[in-house]
């Protein structure tokens, strides 16, 4: 039930309606509070988070990484926050729909990091395999995030 | 970049020249392709961070797929760091270097 009554999200005459399947609800502050509690760390996980913006030059890096690395965080997580707040709502503003896109985003990324997805194909993973529940979510928050840019962009 | 269920990907890392450094010429701001983030949000991202056109995002998106990379934005120092912050906001995998 709710993965197939989609889009999740839809634009509305003010701001965006929210739609999400039940177990979605459910599941997705619970990864929120993992990934916040990654986000501070030196996981590699959280990498591509935090890409680097002089790779040839260490020192402009660790001065580029003084300057916006907290703010960085702060950001993520207060998003993370929001998702948190507002997963049983029913409406969104445009501005809560920009800020759940980048915060889903980022947890696509620390999943899709995690499991390791860097080739040219789609993986596929056996049902007992240890890594098949975090590629079903991360399939979800692909979908998810999809629905957010189809509302976004019919705007 | 993935569209939907399937991936592309090949992360290639370009190193940038050391050497001497003039502090007249420009910046640029570079997004590297990574095999996880999803074409049409690469595509939103060019247009809501820089104002441009789909169209224009879309191209930009493209080399990015094809040829690993491509210079999205350009100027003074500071203005590349924010451009690369905003684009890290994103989770866009952004660096910078001197033209």
């Amino acid at each position: 039930v709710g993965l197939f009554r989609r889009p999740w999200v839809r634009p509305a005459k003010d701001g965006f309606t929210l739609d999400l399947p039940e177990g979605l609800r459910e599941a997705l502050p619970h990864l929120g509070a993992e990934v916040e509690a990654l986000l501070g760390s030196d996981e590699p996980a959280v990498r591509r988070v935090f890409p680097t913006a002089y790779p040839d030059d260490p020192e402009r890096e660790a001065g580029f990484q003084a300057l916006v690395r907290g703010e960085l965080i702060d950001r993520h997580r207060a998003g993370l926050a929001l998702i948190t707040e507002t997963i049983d709502a029913d409406r969104l503003t445009a501005d809560e729909l920009a800020t759940w896109m980048t915060t889903v985003n980022a947890m696509r990324l620390i999943l899709g990091t995690v499991l390791d997805l860097d080739d040219e194909t789609e993986p596929e993973f056996a049902d007992d395999d240890p890594r098949a529940p975090t590629h079903q979510f991360y399939v979800v928050l692909s979908v998810l995030l999809g629905d957010i840019l189809e509302a976004l962009e019919a705007r | 970049m993935t569209a939907g269920m399937s991936t592309a990907p090949v992360e290639t890392h370009e190193p940038t020249t050391g050497g001497e450094v003039d502090e007249d010429r420009p910046w640029v701001v570079i997004v590297w392709n990574d095999p996880i983030n999803l074409m049409q949000y690469v595509t939103h991202v060019f247009q809501k961070l820089f104002g441009y056109s789909y169209d224009k995002a879309t191209t930009l998106m493209l080399q990015v797929h094809h040829e690993g990379k491509a210079v999205v934005s350009s100027g003074s120092r500071e203005d590349a760091e924010l451009d690369v912050f905003r684009l890290h906001e994103h989770g866009l995998w952004a660096t910078m270097q001197q033209d």
